[in-house]
């Protein structure tokens, strides 16, 4: 067992818990244990991937910068302010993600 | 050994594009403190505004976007930010790795988290101005009908920019401590601070999604859904909210609380005292933090109290055993008086006071007499500013050499720590007077009842105060820059790895690494080299 994934697993099971306590007295308040219990939905997923992970290879290069990234996140702030600009900001925000999707892929290439 | 992909081209778009994990980190504290600035200034209005009964230097409506800006710019885009950026910067380092797994989602998030800030505060610049039904954007306030305008639309897709930002930033860094560590480094090896971060990025990837949730359900509302439009709709609008609320308020504390630890130990000369209780109780603190959120729903009578006054009276516990490890590290340590040991005591006296209050507004008899009034906003900034800001400066004045290989200036760091001590007492502890006496929050006038005036006044001449402290911060940052006086690889006797590499380190970190014996390999060897 790769015990990494201990503080995660253990801290997945202690919201469990807490929000199993506060399903069954305030069953009622099905919101808010429902959300309770999805984040340690979340909490148990990210346990589980560090336990089922392989071990990392210790030698990677190291990017030094990345303009393409820059296009990303250009592109996708400009998509979501499209969502009340218009759907012409949200086009060129989607090209230039694109864009910058595919100069990721080159770059790691 | 990691090797570099291409040389480094010098230039502007190069160094905005980088995605070394230090270059990252300092870009993000740079953008964070440029939204402290902003932030603060709109806090200076707010304080000139309420400064005596009667005045009218801003409207109602413009009160009422600056108290939102305010707040969104310090939890968005402020102290999480900042959170995150000490943990890009030194996480890597204590663990002994040459930088964050994938880096180009480092300098995502980074984007994310700026292009949110600038959304949201463009809302100043559009008709009916910013947003203006507080941080929380409680419906119906933040409807339609009640806040018209682009400001809201802006803001909250700038909040929700922030949050995936941010979440993509604490996935990462809990991915770097889980899978990433040098060899030899074990779980129970981890640095206090290393620890600190994992329990943040716990929280962040599991809390704000929420937020992300409730921002476009609110998003869709505004523009034609009819999802919140209901009777239970606004308290579940809460429950989303405050789900990440809570939260939130311990991502802008438990790193800072890590720095702080560091810094006790270092400056006293002495291994942290309670390291497996410390990290026990970190976790412990972080998983009930995440069971608390409907306190700030006591009034609305919709929730259970009595689970989550249990919960949040519960938080007194690991809270303690951190105190107790801290002061416990200092007692029987050679200390050495400097800034960042001032600031971390100072941390330990202020976040004191703002946690004994919230353990007040835990138990909702009290909590219905001080809902919504002064006292809640003397309570947060005692655990935020007074307590939070105090431990970041701890920590910007322990690494800060580590970061630019110069130190900075000692003397006025002290002025420094002594202005904003002061000041902080005086801008917050009126306001627990100010609630006490029935002043409620959010208002951009009250009448000449009480001790009200005088008590508004004596907080807003603080406020000034705290603005003076910060001035001398900067001067001390341009004077130590301009002037360097050479910091070494470990100017304080360190004991974690980030103080055996250069200052600053080089792209990959570390040409070698010393065997990793405990949390604190460098106090180790130390230790063997004495006689």
């Amino acid at each position: 067992m790769r015990t990494s994934a201990l503080p995660v697993l253990a801290w997945a099971a202690w919201i469990t818990l807490l929000a199993a306590v506060l399903g069954v007295w305030a069953s009622w308040d099905w919101q808010a244990w429902a959300q309770f219990l999805g984040a340690a939905g979340l909490a148990w997923l990210a346990g589980i991937a560090v336990l089922l992970r392989p071990a990392r290879d210790r030698d990677r290069t190291l990017p030094d910068y990345s303009l393409s990234t820059v296009a990303l996140g250009v592109g996708v702030v400009f998509a979501l302010v499209g969502a009340l600009v218009g759907w012409w900001l949200v086009l060129i925000g989607a090209g230039l993600a694109l864009g910058g999707l595919g100069g990721i892929l080159r770059e790691r290439a | 050994m990691s090797t570099l992909a291409e040389a480094p081209r010098p230039g502007l778009a190069t160094w905005a594009a980088s995605v070394d994990h230090k270059r990252v980190a300092v870009r993000l504290t740079v953008y964070s403190l440029v939204f402290f600035a902003a932030s603060g200034i709109l806090a200076l209005l707010m304080r000139s505004e309420l400064a005596w009964p009667g005045l009218q230097i801003v409207s109602h409506d413009t009160y009422n976007q600056l108290f939102t800006m305010h707040g969104s710019g310090m939890f968005y885009l402020v102290m999480t930010p900042l959170a995150l950026a000490l943990g890009v910067y030194f996480v890597p380092l204590q663990i002994g790795a040459a930088d964050l797994p994938a880096p180009r989602l480092v300098l995502l998030g980074e984007l994310l988290n700026l292009g949110g800030g600038l959304t949201m505060f463009s809302g100043f610049f559009v008709a009916h101005g910013a947003a203006k039904s507080g941080w929380t954007a409680f419906f119906p306030l933040s409807g339609l009908p009640y806040s018209q305008g682009y400001g809201m639309d802006l803001w909250i897709l700038g909040v929700i920019m922030a949050a995936l930002g941010q979440i993509l930033l604490g996935g990462i860094l809990l991915a770097a401590v889980l899978r990433y560590r040098a060899p030899g480094m074990t779980m129970l090896k981890i640095p206090i601070f290393s620890w600190s971060m994992v329990a943040t990025c716990l929280m962040v990837v599991t809390a704000f999604p929420a937020l992300i949730a409730a921002m476009t359900i609110l998003f869709l509302e505004r523009h034609g859904a009819s999802i919140l439009d209901s009777a239970g709709g606004p308290i579940a609008y809460q429950h989303l909210f405050w789900f990440y609320g809570h939260p939130v308020v311990y991502v802008t504390f438990f790193p800072f609380v890590g720095a702080a630890a560091e810094a006790v130990a270092i400056f006293s000369r002495k291994r942290f005292f309670g390291y497996h209780a410390f990290v026990l109780s970190l976790l412990a603190f972080a998983g009930l933090s995440m069971s608390v959120w409907a306190h700030h729903m006591f009034a609305t009578g919709q929730v259970l109290n009595k689970y989550f006054s249990l919960t949040s009276t519960l938080l007194v516990i690991p809270a303690g055993i951190e105190y107790f490890d801290m002061i416990g590290t200092m007692i029987g340590g050679r200390i050495s008086v400097r800034t960042p040991l001032l600031f971390a005591s100072g941390f330990l006296v202020l976040f004191a006071i703002g946690g004994v209050t919230g353990i007040f507004v835990a138990s909702p008899p009290l909590d219905y007499h001080v809902h919504d009034s002064m006292f809640v906003v003397a309570h947060f900034h005692y655990t935020l500013f007074a307590g939070s800001l105090f431990a970041f400066f701890a920590g910007v004045y322990m690494w800060f050499p580590k970061v630019t290989g110069a130190l900075l200036r000692e003397g006025l760091g002290k002025v420094h720590f002594a202005l904003m001590f002061v000041g902080a007492n005086l801008t917050f502890f009126p306001m627990f007077a100010m609630g006490w006496e029935g002043m409620p929050r959010r208002v951009a006038d009250y009448r000449h009842t009480g001790d009200l005036a005088w008590l508004n006044a004596v907080s807003t001449v603080g406020s000034a105060v705290i603005a003076l402290s910060l001035l001398v911060f900067a001067w001390n940052l341009v004077v130590s820059l301009r002037r360097r006086v050479p910091a070494g690889n470990d100017p304080w006797g360190g004991h974690t790895l980030e103080w055996w590499t250069t200052s600053p380190p080089p792209r990959h970190n570390f040409d070698s690494l010393p065997p990793i014996t405990s949390f604190a390999p460098l106090l180790d060897r130390q230790l063997e080299e004495k006689p």
